[in-house]
């Protein structure tokens, strides 16, 4: 009993000794601390691109601000039709990789055997083959399919990568979820 | 049973198929190629069998910078952002006020791509316009050219990549801590346990199996990155920092010898793979026996 009496008043000593409330004071110089150092880089970013052409080189000194280079970016058609093909190409791809893996994650989640294991490794390993390694062929076999520069031929590589990841996420959120509702509802004569 | 087998593998069937298709067979088509002369700009396709691997190991520039530095990093990286990012999940996991504007703040890295970032930090450490050396300056340090010597590229290297992923294990681990029971902290505070007892006792062991997949994935995925050190570096001063994936593409693509990037890119997948499954072995026994 006595070393846990001992213990909140040892712990205690550092901070109060500094300072009276130097532990919150030194709590709230961590937040600022931490907020600065994730928002500098994008801040600097934000800075950089409203700055004149000259003005890039000396981000930190002179005041001259416009906002001419976001009138000269968005009036490139080329720019706005990428913006959308970013648009669509996720969107499109988030959608049918979780229409692909939540079936793959659910068999994961739900069977035990050698099939599941047999899926699950195939799925680890391929997660951690590096890009470099099929890009290049990955060009011949797009080619080969005549899906090579469409829509289609960006994004079926996008679902392939997607795959391993989100069907281990799946895993995880279908393990979250009690089967005994399942079971319920096929005695009650549902299909699997 | 036969009815079970069946449907297990309709369930899979869709996602087997696109893997196969974009991943299977372009790797096989990759690891073909390895074993063939097989350049770019004269593709004779014969069969010379594991020459093109011996060649790879036997390069003193792969075993002596390439495959430290892909260590290297993948270590200090994974090592870094777990710190920063579990001191962050605890700073977050309190109640105070303001804690809103430190989450937005923290997870703005996450919503600037990769390869933006990494731009925007080449030109903050750029050593004449700036604005590191400009600080340095005004502090009345000697201003480094950063770019130009392999440990500072290093560092710049890493700084971005933990600053990139420090936001990923904070919100992942925030998500972790807010999902513990409170019973085991009520009876610590009850024991009268301190911060440190209670965060090293209760806390770490709980969180652990969250930790243990988080280090996993962020493993595999350090050990393969690409696009900040090819954008702050491009693998130089002098192929100095070059990582694995860096060395693949550059013999694939600028020497274009498709067979010895094919080799090399291989030998990398087996070292991870190879990695990965002792790593992940490793790491579930050790959470099993502190269960």
């Amino acid at each position: 009993m006595s070393d846990v009496a001992v213990a909140p008043a040892r712990s205690a000593g550092f901070f109060s000794a500094l300072a009276p409330r130097g532990k919150a004071a030194f709590f709230a110089l961590a937040a600022i601390a931490v907020c600065l150092l994730f928002a500098f880089p994008v801040f600097w970013l934000i800075l950089t691109s409203l700055r004149p052409g000259t003005g890039v080189y000396y981000v930190h000194r002179g005041t001259e601000f416009t906002t001419d280079n976001f009138h000269e970016v968005l009036s490139q058609e080329i720019v706005v039709r990428a913006l959308f093909n970013s648009f669509m190409i996720s969107t499109l791809a988030t959608v049918l990789s979780l229409g692909v893996t939540a079936t793959s994650g659910y068999m994961l989640s739900r069977f035990k055997g050698p099939i599941p294991n047999a899926w699950f490794s195939l799925i680890y390993i391929f997660r951690c083959v590096p890009y470099v390694a099929w890009v290049l062929p990955l060009y011949f076999v797009t080619q080969r399919l005549h899906i090579f520069d469409t829509y289609w031929g960006l994004l079926l590589p996008h679902i392939a990568v997607h795959i391993c990841f989100f069907s281990w996420i799946m895993k995880g959120f279908f393990d979250g979820i009690d089967p005994s509702m399942e079971y319920a509802a096929m005695i009650d004569g549902c299909s699997r | 049973m036969n009815e079970k087998t069946r449907f297990m593998l309709a369930l899979i069937t869709p996602a087997a198929l696109v893997l196969v298709l974009f991943q299977v067979v372009p790797i096989l088509t990759g690891a073909n190629a390895s074993f063939r002369d097989w350049t770019l700009h004269d593709p004779k396709r014969t069969w010379v069998g594991l020459a093109n691997y011996a060649h790879v190991l036997r390069d003193a520039e792969f075993r002596e910078i390439v495959l430290p530095n892909t260590f290297g990093f993948m270590v200090a990286s994974v090592a870094c952002s777990l710190l920063l990012g579990l001191a962050i999940a605890l700073m977050l996991n309190k109640r105070f006020p303001g804690r809103w504007l430190v989450q937005s703040f923290v997870l703005l890295p996450l919503m600037v791509a990769p390869v933006i970032a990494a731009i925007m930090i080449r030109w903050m450490f750029n050593d004449q316009f700036g604005v590191v050396n400009a600080a340095l300056e005004g502090l009345g340090i000697t201003p480094l050219s950063w770019l130009t010597q392999r440990w500072t590229t290093f560092a710049v290297i890493l700084l971005t990549d933990v600053w990139l992923w420090t936001p990923w294990f904070a919100l992942i681990l925030l998500a972790g801590l807010q999902s513990l029971p409170p019973e085991p902290f009520e009876a610590a505070r009850i024991d009268a346990a301190s911060a440190w007892r209670t965060f090293r006792y209760i806390t770490l062991p709980m969180l652990r199996p969250v930790m243990v997949v988080c280090i996993v994935i962020r493993s595999i995925d350090a050990f393969r990155t690409f696009d900040i050190v090819w954008t702050i570096s491009g693998g130089g001063p002098a192929r100095a920092t070059e990582v694995f994936s860096i060395y693949a593409y550059v013999e694939a693509f600028q020497f274009l010898n498709l067979a010895r990037g094919s080799a090399a890119a291989v030998i990398g997948a087996i070292i991870i793979v190879v990695f990965a499954l002792l790593l992940y072995r490793v790491l579930n026994r050790f959470v099993e026996v502190s269960k």
